[in-house]
């Protein structure tokens, strides 16, 4: 079913019910690590790869969805969470902060590896959405503090004649450094420019403008 | 030569005139005649005096002057006659004018004694009211010398009038005229000023001397200083209307009663309060106002404990208290609290009741309301813990179960594999087994929490078994000072019954007789416990408390249902179950005469040779 390197972490507090998922995991070909605690599970130094957090809702340490809160913000692998008696307040907080799932046990096997699927899913598409901003920052970190001036300017959609007018510049020095910024980002066209800009969250300098007027 | 005896006087007055008659008939010179004129005159007091002695003297005249007269003689005759009647007429005016002045004036120096010694101020008048003595206190009193007072004594318009207060005088003359025209007694307050210039209040009374043919002689009278009573009855008055004041105003209904329970007085609150005053207890048929007074303002449902609790407290004279239904004045019975208490004198006999009545009805429902509400959280935080308890049963089984169904997901994930993984299907076969009994257990514990331990059944003496419970609960009465009562039936037949189960019936039923007591406000009967046999193959027990009884009987029986703060509400359904399973029936009524009588029958043993 997942062909790809992954993990499946499990935070349970009972041993049975842990042994039963690593077992299940086992005889579907997937990868598991099993922790009682969420203590435990943090101190765990992962692997980098595509990975989903099985997680109990009654712990001793805390409380899975208080700990679901408290990482939200954080790089962290998709949870569905796994309660012996969930309620509906409890599954519609656990859904808005962001879960894949909400199983209550015993759980329907089919709709556990479904959930795991989507999860891991989730994750790939999120790590490589952030290997590619990495290297976008990475690119707009060899820009010199001129051109980082002049990449809004170009993005906006502003002429070169008007982008040369804000910055008191001449046509011709606005356009070699616009050739430099499209090289150093390594975009193919104005539009791959415009695409990078809005990832990496570059302020238009043309709302900027208007706002001011 | 004093007489002093009137039978004396009359003798001696009759002795003289016939000495006077006598001697002029021997004589036969008239002028002895006077004497015996004289002795009229004196003797005729109340005749009109110069016709009587006209007349006698006329008759004695031509008795003794025409016998023996002469024609010749008959001028100097009539001239002696002439100056014979004369000098009586004179004779009987000096006397008549004598008597006077003396009589007047033994009365005078009489009273001049009496108002001298006299306490207080006195003093006396002349008919028409003008002072003719006043006593050495009344000078020493207003501060005028002897002298000055005879000036005021003399006059003729009512010198006196400056001693009196100027508000007081007019009232005063004007009430002396009228005494002086009718010969009323003279009584009147006012404030006669002192030597010092100082007003003080006087009581003057005055009285009139008549003599003997009831014409006024003269007035006599005293003065009595009452400006420290009248001072020490104004204090009075106004503490008294500050006290009745504060009565009327204070947040509270009083009343108060004669000795034998008859309302005598409500405060200005109460006759507001229930719109209803003393007077309209009065009734033609001249009963009580009492009952009036209940039958009016109490609801009828507190009629019959109100009235007991009253004619009670007046038999015996204790102080009470009772919580009752007023009626006010707009229709409406109100919750309050009255109390009263006897006032006694020191021989200990009740001089009056006083009672206090205060509105709590507000206070009530407040506190209803609370009492339905901590019932009310009181249910809720049961149900809470059976929710709590339930739950935790629930993940106690669920656990295992949720591992048996997972690990059954894997093992039919192993047996499916191509080739089949039987080992690795063997091993979480044997998890599933050993999660299932896991789950089976935690399900065999829960019934054993609730089930009750088998029951072993003997013959039991009854009697030996209430005993023994009895003692064991003594400590726990005596403490909340309540005390048993048995009446046990002897030789009763022996029954079949887990001894351990009946006593925790026993003990049950006998806790909660002492909890339904309350001793705080109630003269403490005793719990009755009775038994006796019940038809040839039952024996009752019967467990009487004179406490403050329930409301529903039948919902007691009820798991959950308790009307007290602590306790499960389960006592009373375990002891029933328990009755029930003997093979008995366990019951509750309530009293005639207060507090719940819960009853329960077990089988006698039927071998029982007995």
């Amino acid at each position: 079913m997942i062909e790809d390197d992954h993990t499946i972490f499990i935070v349970d507090d009972d041993d049975r019910m842990r042994e039963a998922l690593c077992e299940l995991m086992a005889s579907r070909s997937l990868r598991a690590v099993s922790f009682g605690a969420v203590s435990e599970y943090m101190n765990f130094s992962k692997l980098d790869l595509p990975s989903c957090l099985l997680l109990d809702v009654e712990l001793p340490d805390i409380n899975g969805l208080d700990f679901q809160e408290q990482i939200a913000g954080e790089q962290h692998p998709p949870i569905i969470f796994i309660t012996a008696h969930g309620d509906i307040p409890a599954s519609v907080r656990a859904i808005r902060n962001g879960a894949i799932d909400f199983l209550t046990k015993p759980f329907i096997e089919s709709e556990l590896l479904e959930a795991i699927r989507i999860a891991i899913a989730q994750d790939r598409i999120s790590r490589l959405a952030r290997v590619e901003l990495t290297k976008l920052q990475h690119c707009l970190s060899s820009l010199t503090p001129r051109e980082r001036e002049v990449l809004p300017l170009v993005v906006s959609g502003l002429l070169n004649k008007q982008a040369a007018a804000e910055l008191g510049i001449s046509e011709v020095t606005l356009q070699i450094h616009r050739s430099k910024i499209m090289h150093k980002m390594e975009a193919g066209s104005l539009a791959d420019l415009v695409r990078f800009a809005e990832k990496l969250q570059i302020p238009s300098a043309w709302d900027r403008r208007s706002d001011t007027s | 030569m004093e007489v002093s005896s009137s039978i004396g006087r009359y003798g001696w007055i009759i002795a003289t005139s016939c000495g006077g008659l006598v001697l002029a008939w021997l004589s036969g010179e008239p002028s002895p005649l006077l004497a015996a004129i004289a002795a009229i005159c004196v003797y005729a007091d109340r005749w009109p005096t110069p016709l009587a002695i006209g007349f006698v003297a006329c008759i004695l005249g031509i008795f003794f002057l025409l016998p023996g007269s002469e024609i010749q003689a008959e001028l100097k005759t009539y001239i002696r006659f002439s100056t014979f009647l004369a000098s009586a007429l004179a004779i009987s005016l000096l006397i008549r004018n004598f008597q006077n002045i003396t009589s007047s004036h033994r009365v005078e120096s009489d009273t001049r004694l009496i108002v001298e010694s006299m306490p207080g101020l006195g003093w006396s008048t002349d008919p028409e009211g003008n002072f003719k003595y006043v006593n050495r206190s009344v000078m020493d009193y207003v501060g005028i010398p002897p002298e000055a007072m005879s000036r005021i004594e003399g006059s003729d318009d009512f010198g006196w009038r400056q001693l009196v207060h100027p508000d007081d005088v007019d009232h005063a003359v004007e009430l002396w005229l009228h005494c002086l025209k009718t010969g009323a007694p003279y009584e009147t307050e006012h404030r006669v000023r002192r030597f010092d210039g100082i007003y003080r209040w006087f009581r003057n009374t005055g009285r009139s001397s008549r003599d003997q043919d009831g014409r006024i002689t003269g007035w006599y009278g005293t003065t009595i200083d009452i400006d420290d009573q009248r001072k020490a009855e104004e204090a009075l008055r106004k503490s008294e209307q500050q006290l009745r004041l504060l009565v009327d105003t204070m947040p509270a209904l009083v009343w108060c009663a004669t000795p034998d329970g008859e309302p005598s007085y409500l405060n200005k609150r109460l006759i507001d309060y229930i719109g209803l005053t003393l007077e309209s207890f009065d009734n033609p048929e001249k009963k009580s106002r009492q009952s009036v007074a209940i039958r009016s303002v109490v609801h009828p449902a507190d009629i019959p404990m109100m009235a007991r609790i009253w004619s009670s407290a007046v038999v015996t004279g204790e102080a009470f208290t009772c919580r009752y239904r007023l009626r006010r004045a707009d229709g409406v019975f109100r919750w309050v609290d009255g109390r009263g208490e006897a006032l006694r004198d020191e021989k200990g006999g009740i001089l009056q009741w006083y009672c206090v009545t205060v509105d709590i009805d507000d206070a009530t429902r407040i506190q209803d309301t609370l009492r339905s509400t901590l019932d009310r959280l009181a249910r809720a935080s049961q149900a809470a813990s059976l929710a709590e308890m339930s739950a935790s049963i629930a993940h106690e089984v669920s656990q295992p179960l949720a591992a048996v169904v997972t690990n059954s997901y894997a093992c039919q994930q192993w047996l499916s594999a191509k080739p089949p993984n039987l080992p690795r299907a063997l091993i979480v076969m044997e998890r599933i087994v050993r999660d299932a009994s896991s789950a089976a257990q935690v399900v065999n514990r829960t019934r054993a929490l609730f089930k009750q331990d088998a029951i072993i059944k003997t013959g039991l003496n009854l009697t030996e078994v209430i005993s023994e419970v009895l003692q064991l609960m003594h400590d726990e009465a005596i403490a909340k000072g309540v005390s048993f009562q048995t009446n046990l039936e002897d030789n009763l037949p022996r029954i079949v019954a887990d001894r351990t189960q009946l006593q925790q019936v026993l003990v049950n039923l006998l806790r909660n007789g002492i909890d339904a007591i309350d001793t705080e406000h109630e003269a403490t009967q005793p719990l009755l416990v009775r038994s006796r046999l019940d038809g040839p193959h039952m024996v009752l027990v019967e467990i009487q408390d004179h406490g403050i009884g329930v409301e529903d009987i039948e919902k007691i029986f009820e798991p959950f249902f308790t009307t007290k703060n602590k306790g499960m509400g389960m006592g009373l359904a375990i002891c029933r179950s328990i009755v029930e399973k003997h093979g008995g029936r366990l019951w509750a009524t309530a009293n005639d005469s207060g507090g719940t009588t819960f009853s329960f029958t077990i089988p006698a043993y039927a071998d029982d040779s007995q």
